[in-house]
């Protein structure tokens, strides 16, 4: 395939590499490294891809991959979700604080939960979902219910 | 927040749009911050690798020196050489192939072994660098005293370096036991 439908399939789909970027990192120049990272595996890997499975689960696993397995460099947590003015659209105060709680919950779980997680709000299936980690159907479902538990405590009580 | 909610909010979290034309120049191997800061960092020790060899068979003596001690200064910094390109090639590589777990599988054993090959080139050119400046030459007590600090300092340096890398590798290797463990 050329790298004109991959650019266009990449450009359908870039939303998972920032969601994956921001749940990976606290820095808006991490962000951006790793934006680059996964953009540049994609393009390497996209030969590989024979469409058995949707380009996004496809691109999932790419990103989730160099997610975890880049080394960044390790910076202080810093809120870049109101940098965004280009996309941040008239919502209120109210919703904005929740998209900043939940990807602030998110990032206090350990990277494999992050993961799991990512791809079920997502509205992966539990298949999917396996098919991506790597681990029993099973597993997921027993991961999703103790990460969203996690989660609800987190965000209800600001704390693990 | 009530847990069936978080899609809803997740759906709403903005991402950048990147343009046609920034997405293009990321699929440039130059615009990658890892293999450039790499490539930067070999380029410089390749440059001054290559100016040393240029010049110290002049310089430093190399015509009075033994064809062995010559040869352990060229092969200790060869080795130093490969080893660059070999680590740039393990992050240029496409790293995904079957699924999560397995890929990390996978890159976590690359690692252990780019690691203790780190370890040996390192060792190779102190050894290669110190064959070839103590060769020929009468070791008194003061220059004793100086390899010995050198060793020191070598040494300090290798344990540093390979505890980065221990760190690397159990990061990796955490994340696989956070998959598996249910």
């Amino acid at each position: 395939m050329s790298e004109t439908q991959f650019l266009q399939l990449l450009s359908q789909n870039q939303g998972i590499i920032g969601k994956v970027c921001s749940i990976y990192c606290n820095h808006r120049e991490d962000y951006e490294d790793l934006f680059q990272e996964i953009t540049y595996q994609a393009w390497k890997g996209f030969a590989s891809f024979r469409g058995d499975a949707k380009f996004s689960t496809w691109l999932y696993r790419i990103a989730l991959n160099t997610a975890i397995s880049s080394f960044r460099k390790r910076k202080p947590n810093i809120d870049f979700l109101s940098e965004i003015p280009d996309t941040v659209t008239e919502t209120s105060t109210f919703e904005e604080d929740e998209k900043k709680h939940l990807l602030a919950a998110i990032k206090q779980l350990n990277e494999a939960d992050r993961a799991v997680i990512a791809l079920y709000l997502e509205e992966m299936s539990y298949q999917e979902i396996a098919a991506i980690i790597g681990i029993t159907e099973n597993n997921v479902g027993v991961k999703i219910t103790r990460i969203k538990n996690k989660l609800h405590q987190i965000l209800t009580n600001g704390k693990r | 927040m009530e847990k069936d909610k978080l899609k809803s909010i997740w759906k709403t979290i903005p991402v950048q749009p990147k343009s046609d034309i920034e997405l293009t120049k990321m699929l440039k191997e130059q615009n990658h911050p890892v293999l450039n800061a790499i490539k930067k960092q070999a380029f410089f020790e390749l440059f001054a690798f290559a100016s040393f060899l240029v010049c110290y068979y002049t310089m430093f003596d190399g015509a009075k020196k033994s064809s062995l001690a010559n040869l352990a200064l060229v092969f200790a910094i060869s080795i130093n050489m490969l080893h660059h390109f070999k680590g740039y090639r393990l992050q240029q590589i496409f790293r995904a192939s079957e699924n999560v777990l397995e890929d990390l599988k996978r890159f976590a054993v690359k690692l252990k072994s780019y690691q203790l090959e780190t370890l040996i080139a390192k060792i190779v050119f102190i050894a290669g660098m110190g064959i070839f400046f103590t060769n020929g030459i009468q070791l008194t007590a003061n220059k004793w005293w100086a390899i010995g600090l050198i060793v020191i300092i070598f040494t300090m340096q290798l344990i540093f370096l390979n505890s980065v890398w221990v760190n690397r590798i159990r990061k990796i290797k955490t994340t696989l036991m956070e998959f598996e463990n249910a």
